[in-house]
């Protein structure tokens, strides 16, 4: 299937087995991707947890660095979003999406590279994110190996759990890192050397750099337009294939920093904390894996009670079925550049309207 | 009546051998040849071409020893071909009044041997090999123009001489440079080793045959010097050497999960040693990097996918472990040049089981149809 690495897997946690499913092109006409996709999937599976990237991820396009983790929460079918360099990673591990169902008796892990899905136990239940991230890379023997970890927030079953890739905190709203935690899953690593096919290459990348032409003219700033943050930023990083460099890195000690992602710093700040202090408490945050948004006291985070499912805003269901990351939405991207590319990249017959109509089925 | 067998070709895979012999084989698959035995023993050698390509002489002399040495002439003498390229050559050729006690079946000086060599520009890890008084010296690498047989084509140099003179017939050139040549040492004196000096001779000896390569034709990015190549094996006649199918034949769920057993370590190596530091290995007279590792990981990766899109395939049953002993070794591979040359010789044997496995698949006979 272009623009898809060709696999789902469907990890059965309790059996400790990976089936492995082929994406069938009527799938992807009807489901687009990411968070149409995802949904799909877990209409299928309906107490899994399941990864999955959009469309557009992991390619040319601008900021198609997106994946999706959805599950139900409470009855409530919820998102949350990773980035970075994980989404592309997932995808071409070979597997575009993962379906986490029933619950491993021990701590595991999942590691995915080239089409194959192993399920490890593991003894790193209780380490920090950081630990974890860092286990991984040492044990796998690559440190280009993308992870998505929990910490003690997400072992805890927190309302206030956080997903964390590698070392920085994900979009995750839901607090879905407790079901991982529920599921006695760790982390899951992912290195990609796949690749994927693209129906018409030409227009596809005529599409992708009429895309990028559009956000260039209109990105004139680097980093979050946060007060203060200037001046403690080492330097702005952007995700994969991404124009705008919205990361900040602040240095937070001689050898240690933490990479900001603007609304997790805009919450401290919420909560009182000056920008330093902010950054600083962040760190603490992405290290045990919870939220910033319930409270300024990462620790106390890790036990907290069930929290509401914060559903998607405005345009989010259009870029988290893309797998565009929607930040570039205050650009005003080429929404028509976006439909071309995903037409031309899958050869399908998907127009603006067929992308609006699975996005609202959300 | 017997078919008529076709040309067996024997490739010499142990110590010493580097990675250049994945060249030839994939060079030759290309071109419909896949009679390749994979050897690491020279002693009895039942082919009709002997290939040694690229690596360390010294090495494969340590490993071969003084009696490798004696069956490797009886095989050319009585009636086989041997192939040299780049160490191979060197192997083969007398080019010093006191030679180390090598094949030495072709007298002639090479160019590219001076006691005091040019200075080095670039790469010195790859410029010099001490020989007895003096150096081996490599004054440039990659593509450069060869005259073949009045033919003006294009093969990369890596190491491989320049033949001043030689008891042997020329059948190639050193003519010039080309914008993808990169020197090691000053132009003006790569122009006085190589341009004009012997890239290819040929001699009979006795009932057999030697071609000595110093470039590369086998290289896959080189399609007129790989056609150049092929022609020159067909025109070997075959002396009826039978080739064994390696393996045992394996279809279904027992295929499908032996090669996953195969791929998923495969996989974990290949990632392992893309992952490496930027070690570098001396292994004999050879430098190694974990590029070289990553390349064998790679081809095995490419021969597994192959194995996979068949229905009936020949398997060893120890390679799955043995994939994972070697994944699990290079993860924690540092800069120790001897774990790295273990792993070396065990990704080398996996990579030749793999290929006599995928040419064994493509020969075997197919199963019985239903009527």
């Amino acid at each position: 299937m272009e623009l898809y690495t060709d696999l789902i897997a469907v990890v059965d946690l309790e059996e400790g087995e990976v089936e492995e499913v082929d994406i069938e092109e009527e799938f992807i006409e009807k489901n687009i991707g990411g968070a149409c996709a995802n949904t799909a999937l877990l209409a299928q599976y309906p107490d899994a947890v399941v990864l999955g990237t959009g469309v557009l991820t992991g390619t040319l396009f601008p900021g198609s660095a997106l994946g999706v983790m959805t599950a139900k929460k409470n009855g409530t079918v919820c998102h949350s979003a990773f980035n970075w360099f994980s989404g592309p990673e997932l995808k071409l591990s070979g597997f575009s999406f993962v379906v986490l169902k029933g619950k491993a008796e021990n701590p595991v892990y999942l590691w995915l590279h080239d089409e194959i899905a192993d399920i490890e136990s593991t003894d790193l239940w209780g380490k920090t994110t950081w630990d974890t991230t860092s286990w991984l890379r040492e044990e796998l023997g690559e440190d280009r190996i993308q992870t998505l970890v929990i910490g003690e927030g997400g072992e805890k079953k927190s309302g206030a759990a956080l997903l964390v890739n590698n070392y920085w905190g994900t979009d995750d709203r839901n607090g879905l890192a407790a079901l991982l935690g529920e599921k006695n899953v760790k982390g899951i690593a992912m290195r990609g050397m796949g690749e994927v096919e693209i129906s018409e290459p030409e227009d596809f990348i005529s599409a992708a750099e009429d895309a990028l032409t559009g956000l260039k003219s209109k990105i004139k700033k680097r980093g979050a337009p946060v007060e203060g943050l200037d001046a403690i930023t080492q330097r702005a990083d952007a995700c994969f294939n991404c124009p705008y460099a919205c990361r900040n890195f602040v240095k937070t000690g001689t050898d240690e920093g933490v990479v900001i992602f603007e609304r997790h710093l805009r919450d401290l700040m919420a909560h009182g904390l000056d920008v330093k202090k902010a950054a600083e408490t962040l760190q603490t945050c992405y290290q045990l894996g919870v939220n910033p948004a319930y409270g300024k006291d990462p620790k106390a985070l890790t036990t907290l009670g069930p929290q509401p499912v914060q559903p998607l805003e405005g345009k989010e269901g259009w870029y988290y079925t893309l797998g565009v990351c929607p930040i570039l939405d205050q650009f005003g991207i080429d929404e028509d550049a976006a439909v071309r590319a995903v037409a031309a990249g899958t050869g399908l017959d998907i127009s603006a309207e067929t992308l609006d109509d699975a996005v609202s089925r959300l | 009546m017997t078919p008529e067998r076709p040309l067996k070709i024997a490739l010499y895979t142990g110590k010493g051998a580097s990675h250049s012999w994945i060249w030839f084989v994939d060079t030759l698959r290309s071109h419909g040849i896949i009679t390749i035995e994979f050897i690491t023993d020279v002693r009895d050698i039942a082919a009709d071409v002997l290939v040694v390509s690229g690596g360390d002489p010294f090495a494969l002399f340590s490993h071969i020893g003084r009696e490798g040495v004696s069956r490797m002439r009886s095989f050319v003498e009585k009636g086989g071909t041997y192939i040299g390229i780049c160490a191979g050559t060197y192997f083969a050729l007398k080019f010093h009044d006191d030679p180390y006690p090598w094949l030495n079946l072709v007298r002639g000086e090479i160019s590219n041997f001076a006691v005091e060599p040019p200075p080095n520009i670039r790469m010195p890890h790859k410029y010099l090999v001490r020989y007895r008084d003096g150096y081996v010296f490599h004054p440039v690498r990659e593509a450069i123009t060869l005259n073949y047989n009045g033919a003006i084509i294009q093969a990369p140099l890596y190491g491989g001489p320049g033949i001043l003179s030689a008891d042997a017939e020329s059948q190639a050139s050193y003519t010039n440079f080309t914008p993808k040549t990169m020197f090691l040492c000053e132009k003006e004196a790569a122009t006085q080793a190589l341009l004009g000096k012997k890239a290819l001779v040929t001699k009979k000896v006795s009932r057999g045959c030697l071609y000595l390569f110093g470039p590369h034709f086998e290289h896959p990015y080189f399609p007129e010097a790989n056609r150049e190549l092929v022609t020159l094996l067909s025109r070997i006649p075959p002396r009826g050497y039978h080739l064994e199918l390696t393996g045992s034949p394996i279809t279904g769920t027992e295929k499908r999960t032996w090669v996953k057993d195969v791929k998923r370590w495969i996989s974990n190596g290949r990632l392992a040693a893309l992952g490496l530091q930027n070690f570098q290995w001396k292994i004999g007279e050879k430098m190694y990097d974990p590029e070289r590792l990553a390349y064998f990981f790679q081809a095995c990766f490419t021969l597994v996918a192959f194995l996979e899109s068949q229905q009936s395939i020949r398997a060893i049953p120890d390679i799955p472990n043995r994939a994972q002993t070697l994944a699990l070794q290079v993860r924690k591979l540092g800069p120790d040049a001897n774990e790295a040359e273990i792993i070396l010789e065990g990704i080398k044997t996996l990579t030749s089981d793999l290929y006599s496995l995928a040419f064994s698949t493509l020969q075997q006979p197919l199963p019985p149809q239903r009527p």
